[in-house]
């Protein structure tokens, strides 16, 4: 890989339903080894943006570059073969399969190469999930926390250059957010590029290295958690809701 | 069920259910009934089987199948009537369902639930209207194949085993196959099988087509012991019925309810429908009701937590002072 | 010239029964988003009244409507309250092997009562027919196409208009909201189920005026059923109306240039070419 060359980088994607503008000329770069936060009020248009880079939906225009390469356009399985993985805001488990099943399809069917047998790197990104004790359980039988843990086990066995994180925290109590936040560090010392989708702003603020904000489509404003908040665009964005406090609807 | 536990293949059950088929053979074939009975059986089973791959695996549920076997029946009897031997024409009639499942599945299954089921049943009653109408393959009155040149009831026994016993392994083995982990990872959430790098669309049209040679494969099967194929039947409607009945009182998306219930469908129909053929449809439809509204999972499933009752009891009988 | 034209006129007139006849399955897809089976069912005991009070008592096909509206709602609410409302949670193939079911067994009731013979029905009008212009237009289908147009009106007007079509709309937008918002979401589903199935058993009144009366008669139209109503947007009444005279202009056109045998292929390939182009509003 070329020095320099960031690992994701979105020019001017646009989205439009009907006449409503959803995504609207955004700009974003994920530096190698980076953790990029991505916050906004309800409706900016962050689940849109996601559902953009991972193919489920198609463009209007703009590129998006994995490594370099021109991705925009792949469906959504051609983009997780090519290294982008996604989570999903209310994880959408395989409900008549067990744990390792489910990540298994992650492994068996996500980027190639890695010289590892897809059930072995499965059971190490259950055993990084923390859901190695539940390995035959059926998914049915897990509790939210373990289903966005689950969910992120499933993503992270694809080998992704980048992972898409959406709102892996919401929903979870204190202790669940912690050990969550946790495992989002333990899968970026790995190696993966994450952005991160996130309402409860603790865990978003503290793990993210910089952190870009959207409103009704478009970006106003990227810099370090710490400029961010005192950003009165921001602010005003947020209606004085800039204090950090858990604001943590699905 | 754990669909996908790696656990390898049940070898001793597979040669017990060779083993099985073998010993019945003489006492089957010796009689002209239990021979039709036995033929039909392994019919039933193949078709349920491949049936399922699609219905079962993938949760797309096909009213259209009988397209397949039609085709597959009338590949055998054409050719056969152009002088090809008729085993000879058995890959034919594989590979011409093959293609035909294909050409309209790849379409097709784009679509999901009902608006598939719907679809198939459109592409059904093409199939058959045309070939109604198709004079050179005997219009509305089919085609009648040469009686003298009849297989004999121990190779259609032979045949027959083997095509059903091979459905049910290939269906094992699919089971237990990376298209099968994806198969049923698209049957619970197409979205996200997607977002997992599983190509929904090929791995429906690959198994699609795997289960649409079996049914060709039945088909030609069938013409060769029927010796007689017409539109009516081999593309009729109540034969694509009766594959989603087998599968659903059986138990759906499992290897061994195709099984189950083409047997109890057989039973069904040889001794109930035989005997009051004026209700058979009623009697399908009460069926389809009562397993859609109490028994989703089919009998399989029902049998499987009676047999670990029984087999629970029987090691607490077992195991010394384990009576009370 | 004069041909293709009577062939275009018969294709128009056909097609708007066939926009009524649709149209139930369509109203009950949009607010139960179900997939109704049984149509074809609804479709058969249509005609099969209609016959049978034509040769019972004489009744003329138009009068014997008053019959089978009421019949049909009341048949269609109890099929929903005894049936379809405990599947309500169930994924949608369910309930559609459910009604299915249902559809088999009055298909083998018809069979059991009235045999599988070809039946018609012959009134003093079914063989008049007009002349308009070079054209002769055949009467019974003028009137069926005026009763089918009225049918579509009223039921226009109704949706539009009257508190029971507000909810219906309402619960076709969103289940849950519009039970939050109070309105009776459980007496709404079966109302439309009522509607729709008496919309097809009004529909097999109407069509026994020139169809044959067998109880395959809902096999061959529940496809065209779905055919016009994919076609024409699902829920989309104007939609609807267009798509049913295209089918039937479609089917007329196939009849005259190639063959009659073939006029029923046009539509299993339309139904299955709408629903893999339009399958953008139906994943």
């Amino acid at each position: 890989m070329t020095a320099g060359v960031p690992l994701l980088e979105v020019r001017g994607l646009t989205k439009s339903f009907g006449g409503l503008t959803a995504v609207r000329d955004v700009d974003l770069t994920l530096q190698q080894d980076e953790i990029l936060g991505l916050i906004g009020p309800n409706g900016a248009g962050k689940t849109t943006l996601f559902n953009l880079l991972s193919g489920s939906l198609p463009r209007d225009a703009g590129s998006i570059r994995l490594r370099g390469r021109e991705i925009a356009g792949s469906p959504a399985h051609r983009t997780c073969q090519l290294g982008l993985a996604r989570t999903f805001q209310v994880p959408r488990p395989f409900l008549s399969l067990t744990v390792f099943e489910s990540v298994l399809v992650g492994a068996s069917f996500g980027r190639r190469g890695g010289g590892e047998a897809p059930w072995a790197r499965a059971e190490r990104c259950l055993r990084l999930a923390r859901l190695l004790r539940r390995r035959d359980s059926r998914v049915a039988a897990l509790n939210l926390a373990e289903r966005k843990r689950l969910d992120l086990a499933r993503a992270l066995a694809t080998r992704p250059y980048a992972l898409l994180v959406d709102e892996v925290a919401a929903g979870l109590n204190p202790s669940e957010v912690k050990e969550t936040v946790h495992i989002l560090r333990r899968i970026h010392e790995g190696g993966v590029g994450i952005i991160y989708v996130e309402h409860v702003m603790d865990a978003v603020m503290g793990v993210s290295h910089r952190v870009q904000v959207i409103d009704r489509g478009r970006t106003i404003a990227v810099g370090s958690p710490g400029e961010v908040t005192r950003n009165p665009t921001v602010i005003e964005a947020y209606l004085g809701g800039s204090d950090g406090g858990g604001e943590s609807d699905g | 069920m754990t669909v996908f536990g790696g656990r390898r293949p049940a070898w001793r059950l597979w040669a017990l259910a060779v083993l099985a088929v073998a010993l019945a053979a003489p006492i089957l074939v010796a009689n002209p009934y239990t021979s039709r009975l036995s033929q039909l059986l392994f019919l039933n089973v193949a078709l349920a089987s491949a049936w399922n791959l699609i219905g079962g695996f993938a949760g797309q549920i096909s009213f259209g199948n009988s397209s397949l076997f039609g085709v597959g029946a009338y590949a055998t009897a054409m050719l056969w009537l152009a002088g090809v031997p008729p085993l000879l024409t058995m890959p034919v009639a594989a590979a011409a369902a093959a293609a035909y499942g294909a050409a309209w599945g790849w379409p097709c299954l784009r679509l999901r639930g009902p608006y598939f089921a719907i679809a198939t049943i459109g592409v059904a009653e093409a199939t058959r209207i045309a070939v109604n109408q198709f004079d050179p393959a005997g219009g509305a009155s089919g085609l009648t194949l040469p009686i003298e040149q009849d297989a004999g009831g121990g190779a259609l026994y032979v045949m027959g085993a083997v095509l059903a016993l091979g459905s049910v392994l290939v269906s094992d083995r699919i089971r237990r196959s990376r298209l099968g982990l994806g198969l049923f990872a698209l049957r619970e959430d197409a979205q996200a099988a997607a977002a997992s790098g599983v190509n929904v669309a090929r791995q429906q049209v690959v198994a699609f087509a795997i289960a649409a040679a079996l049914t060709g494969l039945a088909g030609s099967y069938y013409a060769q012991f029927t010796l007689y194929v017409v539109p009516e039947k081999v593309f009729g409607f109540d034969l694509s019925i009766s594959l989603v009945l087998m599968v659903l009182v059986g138990g759906i998306g499992t290897v061994a309810g195709p099984i189950l219930g083409a047997a109890v469908y057989l039973i069904l129909e040889q001794f109930v429908l035989a005997s009051l053929p004026d209700i058979h449809l009623a009697m399908f439809g009460l069926l389809l009701m009562g397993i859609v509204l109490f028994e989703p999972g089919g009998l399989a499933p029902r049998l499987a937590q009676a047999g670990s009752g029984a087999r629970s009891l029987i090691r607490r009988w077992r195991r010394p002072g384990g009576t009370s | 010239m004069a041909d293709l034209l009577s062939v275009l006129v018969s294709g128009v007139l056909v097609g708007t029964v066939y926009a009524y006849m649709a149209y139930g399955l369509g109203l009950i897809y949009g607010v139960l988003r179900v997939v109704n089976l049984a149509h074809g069912a609804f479709l058969t005991l249509g005609v099969y009244v209609t016959w049978w009070l034509h040769a019972a008592f004489g009744l003329d096909p138009l009068v014997s409507l008053l019959v089978t509206v009421p019949l049909g709602f009341f048949l269609g609410a109890l099929v929903e309250r005894s049936l379809v409302f405990r599947l309500r949670d169930s994924p949608p193939v369910t309930t559609l092997l459910l009604l299915f079911g249902v559809w088999l067994i009055v298909r083998n009731v018809l069979y059991l009562i009235f045999g599988g013979a070809d039946r018609s029905l012959l009134t003093d009008y079914s063989l008049e027919s007009f002349a308009m212009g070079p054209l002769a237009v055949s009467l019974p289908r003028v009137i069926v196409a005026v009763f089918s147009l009225l049918g579509f009106l009223v039921l226009a007007l109704l949706l539009k208009k009257a508190w029971a079509g507000l909810a219906l709309r309402a619960v076709a937008g969103d289940r849950e909201a519009a039970s939050l918002s109070g309105i009776p979401v459980n007496r709404v589903w079966a109302v439309a189920f009522g509607i729709g199935s008496a919309l097809a058993m009004s529909a097999g009144s109407l069509m026994s005026l020139f169809y044959s009366v067998t109880p395959e008669f809902g096999a061959r139209f529940l496809l065209k059923s779905f055919c016009v109503v994919v076609l024409g947007g699902l829920t989309n009444m104007g939609g609807i109306l267009v798509a049913g005279v295209a089918l039937g202009v479609a089917e007329d056109l196939t009849a005259f240039y190639f063959h009659t045998g073939y006029r029923d292929v046009v539509s299993f390939i339309v139904l299955v070419l709408a629903l893999v182009l339009r399958r953008a509003d139906t994943g």
